[in-house]
C-alpha cells in the first residue's frame, strides 16, 4: 500500500514503478482504475451484484491478473448468497417443472433417421402417358413421403392418433422439393420444443449453409393474427418469417437466413405486420 | 446415513444427461428458486422465464460446474439471482456471455464457514439481518433483491457513493459475524 492509502503497482506483482503499474491496469481495464484497494472498497457490491457492468468488467480483469487472493470477494459473496433463501416464499406453477424438463428433454440429442435418396424430377414426363420418365417421377413421392414419415415418427413430432393421417400431411408438403432434398443431404435438424402441451416443431439447416426452414403444424390463427419466427442474438432480436398457420397440416416455412445468424430462435403469436415480439411464445430453442 | 443423493450427485447427474437428477434439483429447489424471481422482478410471468431458463442453464452447464467455486446450491442460486437482475435492469441474460463457472469466485474454503452454512435456516439468517444497522439492512436489500446497481443506491437515497460502498461491505461482513456467532455451539455449562 502506498503512503496515500492507494494500492501500489507492485501488490499485484508489477514492476516497481507504480505509475506504470497503474498505466498498465487502466489500459487493461478500459479506461476505469481498478487498484486492489478499489477492489476491496468495491467487494460488498461485488458480492450483491451491484456493480455497474464496466466496473464489473474492470474487476474481474484486475482480479484474473492479481496474485493476491482478494479473500473478501469470496467471503462476502458466499454470505450474500445466503439471502437468497430468505425471499418472501412464493410457488410456482405447476407446469413450470414440466416446462424445464421438457426443455431437457429436446436438448438431448435425438437421432435422426438417415433420410431415403431421393430422384430427381424427370425433364422428360409426357402428359397422360405412362412413360418411363412419369413412373420415374411418380417415384419421387414415395421415398419423400416415407422419408418425411420417418422423420416425424423418429422424432415424436406428430401423436399416434395424427399417424394414421400422416399421408395426408405429407401430402401438403410434397411441393417443399427443397427441403426433402436438404434432409436427403443431410442437412441439421433441429427440434424446437413447443410450451405446454404445443407440438415441437423443426429447424432445418441446409448442409453448406443458405436459408433455413421451419417445419411447423401450426393452426391456423383468427383474422389479424400471424406467428412470426425470430432470429435472437443477445439483444438484438430480427423477424425471421410470417406465416399465418394451416388447418391442412404442417407447413414449411423458409426463414431469413441460417441458423447461423441466431443464437436463439422462437415463434410468437403477433399482430399482422407486426415488427418486434410482443405476443405470446410458443417455440423456442436456445441454439449456442 | 442418508440415501438422498447430494446437490454435487444431483449435478453430476446432469452433467451426465439424467433427467431424473434435473427432476430432483428442480424438487429441492424450484420453490426457493421461484421465490428469490419473484421478489426481484415482481412479476410472476417473469420469474417463471427466470427460474425455466436458469434450470435450463444450469443443465446446460452442469458439466462445466466445479465445486471448488462453491457449493451446487450457491451455484444455481446465483444463476437465478444473475439473470433475475439482467431481467430488471433489462439486459439479455448476462450467462450467454460470461461461462457460468465464472460467474463466482472460487469458495474460500473456509471449513468453519461452510459448516456454518449447513446448518443455518431462513429464520436464523432473517434473524441475522435484523440485526444489522438500519442503513446498512436497507442497501444490502436495495441492492440484493431490488437489483439497483450501488450508484442507483446512492442516488435513491440520496447518500454519497463511498457511503454505500462501505454500507454494503461492512453489511456483508457484520452479518457474516453474526451468522457465525448465531451457529457457534453453547458453551457447556460447568
Amino acid at each position: 500500500m502506498g503512503e496515500d492509502g492507494r494500492a501500489s503497482g507492485r501488490a499485484c506483482g508489477y514492476d516497481d514503478d507504480t505509475v506504470s503499474g497503474n498505466v498498465q491496469r487502466r489500459e487493461m481495464t478500459g479506461g476505469i482504475t481498478m487498484t486492489c484497494e478499489t477492489v476491496e472498497e468495491l467487494a460488498g457490491a461485488y458480492a450483491l451484484d451491484a456493480l455497474p457492468e464496466d466496473e464489473l468488467d474492470a474487476l474481474n480483469a484486475h482480479i484474473g491478473v492479481c496474485p493476491r487472493t482478494h479473500l473478501s470477494l469470496q467471503q462476502l459473496a458466499e454470505t450474500a448468497e445466503l439471502l437468497a433463501l430468505i425471499s418472501e416464499e412464493s410457488l410456482p406453477p405447476p407446469s413450470l417443472r414440466q416446462r424445464i424438463l421438457d426443455a431437457a428433454t429436446a436438448d438431448l440429442e435425438v437421432p435422426i433417421p438417415a433420410p431415403v435418396l431421393l430422384h430427381q424430377r424427370s425433364a422428360h414426363r409426357q402428359n397422360g402417358t405412362r412413360t418411363a420418365g412419369f413412373r420415374f417421377s411418380r417415384m419421387i413421392w414415395l421415398p419423400a413421403a416415407a422419408a418425411l414419415a420417418a422423420l416425424a415418427l423418429g422424432l415424436g413430432i406428430w401423436g399416434a392418433g395424427e399417424r394414421a393421417q400422416l399421408s395426408q400431411r405429407t401430402t401438403a408438403l410434397h411441393s417443399n422439393q427443397t427441403v426433402l432434398t436438404a434432409l436427403a443431404a443431410g442437412a441439421t435438424v433441429v427440434q424446437l420444443p413447443g410450451s405446454g402441451a404445443r407440438q415441437p416443431a423443426l429447424l432445418v439447416q441446409p448442409r453448406g449453409g443458405g436459408a433455413a426452414y421451419l417445419v411447423a403444424d401450426a393452426p391456423q390463427l383468427p383474422d389479424g393474427k400471424v406467428y412470426e419466427a425470430w432470429y435472437i442474438n443477445g439483444p438484438n432480436v430480427a423477424l425471421a418469417a410470417s406465416f399465418a398457420g394451416s388447418a391442412s397440416g404442417p407447413q414449411v416455412i423458409q426463414l431469413s437466413g441460417p441458423l447461423t445468424n441466431a443464437r436463439a430462435v422462437a415463434v410468437t403469436i403477433e399482430p399482422k405486420g407486426s415488427t418486434t415480439p410482443t405476443g405470446p411464445k410458443i417455440l423456442e430453442r436456445t441454439l449456442s | 446415513m442418508s440415501s438422498e443423493p447430494s446437490d454435487e450427485e444431483l449435478l453430476a447427474g446432469m452433467g451426465a444427461q439424467e433427467l431424473s437428477a434435473l427432476d430432483s434439483l428442480y424438487s429441492r429447489y424450484g420453490g426457493a428458486a421461484f421465490s428469490l424471481a419473484y421478489q426481484i422482478t415482481s412479476n410472476r410471468e417473469t420469474a417463471e422465464e427466470v427460474v425455466q431458463e436458469s434450470f435450463f442453464a444450469a443443465w446446460r452447464g452442469a458439466a462445466t460446474y466445479k465445486p471448488e467455486r462453491g457449493a451446487a446450491r450457491s451455484w444455481l442460486l446465483g444463476i437465478i439471482h444473475h439473470r433475475a437482475i439482467d431481467m430488471v435492469r433489462g439486459r439479455n441474460a448476462r450467462g450467454q456471455t460470461v461461462p457460468l463457472d465464472e460467474q463466482l469466485p472460487i469458495a474460500s474454503k473456509d471449513d468453519l464457514w461452510s459448516a456454518v452454512k449447513q446448518t443455518l435456516d431462513r429464520e436464523e439468517i432473517r434473524r441475522a439481518l435484523v440485526t444489522l444497522p438500519q442503513e446498512q439492512r436497507e442497501s444490502i436489500e436495495l441492492a440484493y433483491f431490488g437489483g439497483l446497481t450501488y450508484p442507483e443506491i446512492a442516488s435513491r437515497l440520496g447518500v454519497p457513493l463511498g457511503t454505500i460502498k462501505s454500507r454494503l461491505r461492512l453489511g456483508l461482513e457484520k452479518l457474516r459475524l453474526r451468522l457465525t456467532e448465531m451457529s457457534a455451539p453453547e458453551p457447556e455449562a460447568r
